[in-house]
């Protein structure tokens, strides 16, 4: 593990050549620009630059303007599309913004935008002044695609954007064929051009380059072999492993720039066939194909930064809308600065219906796992999916990639999510389907390539507040909302709650209408993005889109999988234990007190009234028999350190969501809506379906979901960070994350990791087909035979679906905050991907330092 | 004992490039009268600094694009003014001799600021056309304690170098009393002159090494300047990174040694400055410029690694604790500042683990008592031809 750039060019360069660890010269020099082109600022699209289709144009007549603004909305995104991929390559455009760059040295070309989550995007804006108000009132515009959602690049590679556009053109001039079915095949056939021409003029830009170097340079053949590939791909089918590569790079890049913010998916599947063709035609070497999957691996992480004042802030109040939600986009983008969702996910087992797995790993997973382990980036994430006859060299390669710092790959058991995916998310997924999933944006699963996917919030920290608190929340009792606010039913006063059993079956009854708030946004708003921000180019490559002659965003794809998503769940175990045993078993204080402590942000909040402190609102109680009480929670043993006591309340929680979920799926109350849904998608050979895949996930929102909670029963304060996914809760952000201990540092909670696997080891981890993470924090010295004995017991079935791994000892964070360009490869795990530790706020890098450290 | 003598070369104010960077430079081929074979060990293709040069380093005070446009067109007019006026002769005594040319350059260069604060904003736009390797020069192992580099960035850098120390005020004070532009706030001024015997505060032969502007190839030039190709921005192209640091020396420490451990020290002949044939490995010759038979991890030759340097002396007088002050205001011209200069500063000269582990530091920094005390990254754009304006692509 290194901590910084010069560190790691000086150990690359005191290795012998032929080390394993040593990329090749070529690399090497990528990788140099890129960790050099990450210090500074990128440039960035303005918004004069980009404009929009037709509004304020003069290189267009009236005349003109007219026409394109009476073509409809999915034409204009398609227009739109090949507007965006031509004005990034402006010569005058692509200097000042960065939007266009070849480097002599590169085999995969093509450039990302600096679009990442956080930061928001531009693009070529299409929508007249009525579309946009009607977009308004439903927090839609142009820049609503979410992306999120796993791109068919099989279809790509096999059959290219030449055929998909002729098959499409073909589709929408069939009998039969409804009007707003020709628009949309017309809509895909566009945008499908306006990527082909996109990489024709990188194959013209890559010729010129190489023109201009010296008949010498080595880098003449090399670019002109970049422009070969793109001669080919991505309009015709790939026939190499580099073209493949170069294809698939090439329309990302597309879809990136075009709004949509999508995964890789399962790259070594989709690789593996051309590499065996490739060497066995003895037109690659292995060693070649590992310089093809790192140039790739480095092309996709050339946007980063690593200074969060480098960031800009494109957002509008309808950025990446989640499908099924009704309102603004607001959430963490300060934690979502270098977040791109670019995942891509190897290993796992053979995508067919066998009744025993097959499994999937082959050269090209070990090739990912390799780049992984050698180039300290942040993305992409690497998946990696485990189960039991995964190879051991594969686990091994996984441990030694973890231990060198990058938080890759991130471990999910196939043995878990492929039933909880095919058999637990309502119908049934077929089998073959299941096991051909691939990770999305973070680590959601979905049938790669298939799939519609969103998610919803559920907090269990909230729901906790609203039994205590006769359905409202705690964060904002005092004296403006008194109680607190109002959200739920109103229940019993905890004083008048008698024992554990009530008190859970009335949190089970806020739960409950957690998940048919959700269903009902989901029934209702599904479906509102089409007429606003369809997605076109991706429905290209979403099985099921051509098929049906429908948009992403109006039931094309061929899976609609959503999954409600249990938040603070770990809090909430926390939590539950101490009301279990401190109130209602051990009875040191009630659930009226405990509400009061929580109501006052644990005496926090106490008005000083004539010299006096008191209690806005409720029953009041004095600040020592508060503080008292805060020592006694903060006392109590924590979930994911393997005490059965605590863990039971995590099952317990777990349990009763998937069970509220599909209860609630199946209630009279959605019947309608969702006969409504099937009706308007859905076909005689095609039935609509909604899968609901539930998890637990926070992702990177752990600072910003925890801002809206009270304070909690474990200790925490009010709106501190949560534990992240289903992670251990951190040390709360008021109290110190390290200890001295005889002057060294020591983490103020350490846990052993193998009580940490047995805390997740639970047969409710397969009734979440969205899994349920966990990350661990180990320190820079946990030993490798160590990690692989862990990842083989998780590959094993023994704790958990998905976990994931950051490596850094508590110093190495502290002194990162104080010199972070010392410290400026450490990274950390996010919640579902990977993150530059010296790149995040302070609150974020606070929550990394508190995580407990498992050794 | 020859009893030729050569006129100073004069700098080139028509070409491509700044004037003040690869020139003024002896030319390939020896004047008639003279010795060919010493003409070509010691003047062919090598450069001739002028003998004084004024480092100034300055912040623009500029609101916008348009404002910083003005501010670097003043600076350029008022540049290419003080470079071709003809020394004025209203002030030369009857029977002084005539003064032709003061040999006047003044470069302008361009700090990461200028495209990036410090505290990340983009003042001007310009953000997305930074020089690629031009960032705000980072820590080493050999800075003096309490050195923080970041303090030292700046937004311009102007070197002024002439054969006259006060030429050098003059124009100074011109920029400093805002007689150029207001806009321009001069942060720090630093005097240096150059021995005539290109060598450096110890006495060791320091220039030899340089690359040389000679044909076929000029190397000297392919070294120092941007090249369509090198994946820099257009408006690059040209032009030339500066790696500028102010290193104390403490001399008296260093005499104290015997001329053997002083050559030891550097790994070179004093006199001649030929390599010792067994260098300590630490020794700063083979530190700076190791010359391995073998590619390195980039597939890159040592010697492709090498920058030009433009070195000044300095004296700053005593410290508080009656120290003297003095060392070299090290200039580095180079075509790719982190392959180039980053490169063997970081990865070889600082790194005690190089060329193998315990190795140690660059002597001159241990034994030598060297220490970095200032300096810089800069970007010297292209020169600007008459009616133009230094970085006026990047406005366009």
């Amino acid at each position: 593990m290194h901590h910084n750039d010069i560190d790691y060019w000086r150990h690359l360069q005191a290795l012998k050549p032929g080390h394993e660890d040593l990329p090749s010269p070529r690399v090497c020099r990528l990788m140099f620009r890129t960790l050099e082109r990450w210090k500074a600022r990128p440039g960035w699209l303005t918004e004069e630059q980009v404009g929009h289709l037709f509004r304020g144009r003069d290189d267009l007549t009236d005349k003109e303007k007219v026409k394109l603004a009476a073509e409809p909305v999915a034409i204009r995104k398609a227009l739109a599309t090949k507007r965006m991929l031509e004005l990034i390559l402006d010569p005058v455009v692509a200097a000042k913004s960065g939007s266009n760059s070849i480097s002599a040295d590169e085999l995969i070309v093509g450039t990302l935008p600096p679009f990442s989550v956080g930061q928001g995007k531009e693009f070529v804006r299409y929508l007249t002044e009525e579309e946009e108000l009607a977009g308004a009132l439903d927090y839609l515009n142009e820049l609503s695609p979410m992306g999120h959602i796993v791109p068919n690049h099989g279809l790509l590679l096999e059959k290219g954007l030449e055929k998909i556009a002729s098959d499409a053109r073909k589709r929408g001039a069939a009998k039969g064929v409804s009007e707003a079915q020709t628009v949309f095949y017309e809509s895909v056939a566009l945008s499908a051009d306006a990527v082909i021409e996109y990489a024709e003029r990188h194959a013209e830009m890559a010729r010129a380059l190489a023109a201009t170097l010296p008949e010498s340079d080595t880098n003449r053949a090399s670019l002109e072999q970049v422009a070969a590939c793109l001669d080919v791909v991505p309009r015709r089918p790939a026939k190499t492993f580099h073209q493949a590569l170069q294809a698939i790079y090439i329309v990302h890049c597309a879809l990136h720039w075009t709004v949509e913010i999508v995964p890789i998916g399962r790259l070594d599947q989709l690789l593996d066939p051309y590499f065996h063709r490739d060497v066995e035609k003895g037109t690659l070497t292995p060693e070649q194909a590992q310089e093809l999957i790192e140039c790739f691996w480095i092309k996709l992480d050339e946007r980063a930064i690593l200074n969060f004042r480098h960031a800009e802030n494109r957002f509008t109040a309808a950025d990446g809308v989640l499908t099924g939600f009704f309102g603004s986009s607001n959430y963490d983008q300060g934690g979502l600065l270098n977040q791109w969702m670019q995942q891509i996910t190897v290993g796992g087992q053979i995508a067919d219906d066998s009744a025993e797995p097959r499994d999937a790993c082959n050269e090209v997973t070990r090739m990912c796992l390799i780049a992984a382990r050698r180039l300290p980036l942040n993305s992409p994430t690497l998946d990696l999916r485990v189960h039991k006859g995964t190879p051991a060299d594969v686990i091994k390669l996984a441990a030694r990639a973890l231990l060198s710092g990058g938080a890759h790959p991130v471990l999910l058991n196939d043995d878990i999510i492929v039933p909880a995916l095919a058999q637990n998310s309502g119908e049934p997924i077929p089998l073959a389907a299941a096991r051909n999933y691939a990770c999305d944006g973070c680590y959601e699963t979905m049938v790669a390539g298939e799939s519609e996917f969103s998610f919803g919030f559920v907090s269990a920290l909230d729901l906790i507040e609203k039994t205590l608190n006769r359905g409202a929340g705690l964060a904002g009792a005092g004296p403006t909302n008194l109680r607190g606010t109002k959200d739920s039913w109103r229940s019993k006063p905890a004083a008048e709650i008698a024992d554990l059993d009530e008190f859970l079956g009335i949190l089970r009854s806020h739960m409950m209408l957690g998940c048919h708030r959700y269903l009902r946004n989901l029934t209702t708003f599904y479906g509102n993005k089409v007429g606003i921000a369809p997605s076109p180019l991706l429905s290209a490559l979403i099985s099921g889109c051509l098929e049906s002659g429908r948009d992403l965003t109006e039931g094309g794809a061929r899976y609609h999988i959503f999954s409600p998503l249990l938040v603070s769940v770990s809090n909430a175990a926390d939590s539950l234990y101490v009301i279990g045993e401190l109130v209602f078993k051990r009875r040191l204080f009630t659930l009226t007190e405990l509400t009061t402590c929580l109501a006052t942000d644990w005496g926090h909040r106490l008005l000083d009234v004539a010299g006096q402190e008191m209690v806005a609102f409720g029953p009041s109680l004095g600040r020592a028999r508060i503080d008292e009480i805060r020592r006694l929670c903060l006392a109590q043993p924590k979930f994911g350190n393997g005490v059965k006591a605590v863990d039971r309340w995590t099952w317990w929680l777990l349990d009763t969501f998937a069970d509220t979920v599909q209860q609630a799926r199946h209630d009279k109350i959605h019947e309608a809506a969702f006969a409504r849904l099937s009706e308007r998608y859905g076909a005689a050979k095609r039935p609509f379906v909604i899968h609901l895949a539930p998890g637990v996930g926070t992702f990177e929102q752990y600072v910003f979901s925890g801002s809206f909670n009270g304070a909690s029963a474990d200790g925490r304060r009010a709106s501190g960070p949560l534990g992240s996914d289903l992670s251990p809760a951190p040390v709360p952000h008021d109290l110190p994350a390290t200890i001295d201990n005889g002057g060294v540092m020591q983490h103020s909670r350490t846990y052993a990791l193998d009580a940490g696997l047995r805390s997740y080891a639970n047969p409710v981890m397969a009734r979440l087909g969205d899994g349920a993470p966990v990350d661990y924090n180990l320190p820079e010295n946990f030993p490798l035979k160590d990690l692989v004995k862990t990842i083989k017991k998780f590959a094993g079935g023994k704790s958990g679906s998905i976990c994931t791994f950051t490596v850094g000892d508590p110093e190495t964070f502290a002194a990162a905050q104080k010199n972070p360009d010392k410290y400026n490869l450490v990274r950390v795990r996010m919640g579902g991907w990977t993150e530059f530790f010296v790149a995040l706020f302070p609150d974020h890098q606070e929550q990394h330092k508190r995580r407990p450290l498992y050794g | 004992m020859v009893n030729t003598y050569l006129p100073v070369p004069l700098p080139r104010y028509d070409g491509p490039f700044q004037p003040g960077i690869t020139d003024p430079v002896w030319d390939a081929t020896p004047p008639p009268d003279v010795d060919p074979d010493i003409y070509a060990k010691w003047y062919a293709g090598q450069l001739e600094r002028q003998r004084h040069l004024h480092v100034i380093t300055a912040d623009v005070v500029a609101n916008s694009a348009k404002e910083l446009r003005d501010i670097l067109v003043r600076l350029s007019g008022f540049a290419r003014y003080q470079m071709l006026k003809t020394p004025p002769q209203d002030d030369v005594r009857p029977y002084d001799a005539p003064v032709l040319t003061r040999r006047v350059t003044v470069t302008v260069g361009f700090g990461a600021t200028l495209f990036t604060t410090e505290q990340g904003d983009d003042r001007f736009g310009l953000a997305g056309q930074k020089p690629a390797w031009l960032k705000v020069m980072p820590t080493t192992e050999g800075d003096a304690i309490g050195l923080h580099p970041r303090l030292y960035a700046t937004d311009l850098v102007i070197l002024v170098a002439s054969d006259d120390t006060y030429v050098n005020e003059y124009i100074f004070g011109k920029i400093y009393y805002g007689g150029v532009h207001p806009g321009i706030a001069v942060r720090r001024v630093e005097r240096g002159y150059a021995r005539p015997d290109n060598r450096e505060p110890s006495g060791f032969e320091d220039g030899l090494s340089n690359p040389r502007d000679l044909p076929p190839d000029y190397p000297m030039r392919g070294f120092v300047y941007v090249r369509e190709g090198d994946g820099e921005p257009a408006w690059c192209t040209d032009g030339a990174y500066l790696g500028y640091r102010k290193i104390a020396r403490r001399m008296g420490r260093f005499f104290e040694l015997k001329m053997r451990e002083r050559e030891a020290v550097f790994g070179v002949e004093r006199l001649s400055g030929d390599r010792l044939k067994r260098p300590n490995p630490h020794a700063h010759a083979p530190k700076i410029n190791p010359r391995r038979d073998h590619p390195d991890l980039f597939g890159f030759m040592d010697t492709s690694r090498r920058f030009l340097r433009r070195p000044y002396f300095f004296d700053d007088g005593l410290d508080a604790a009656g120290e003297e002050v003095r060392g070299l205001h090290h200039l580095s011209f180079a075509r790719n500042l982190a392959a180039q200069y980053e490169w063997p500063v970081h990865m070889w000269q600082m790194n005690k683990d190089f060329p193998y582990p315990g190795a140690g530091l660059d002597s001159l920094y241990e034994i030598g008592g060297a220490a970095n005390i200032g300096g810089g990254y800069y970007f010297m754009p292209r020169a600007a031809a008459e009616g133009d304006y230094i970085g006026s692509a990047l406005f366009t």
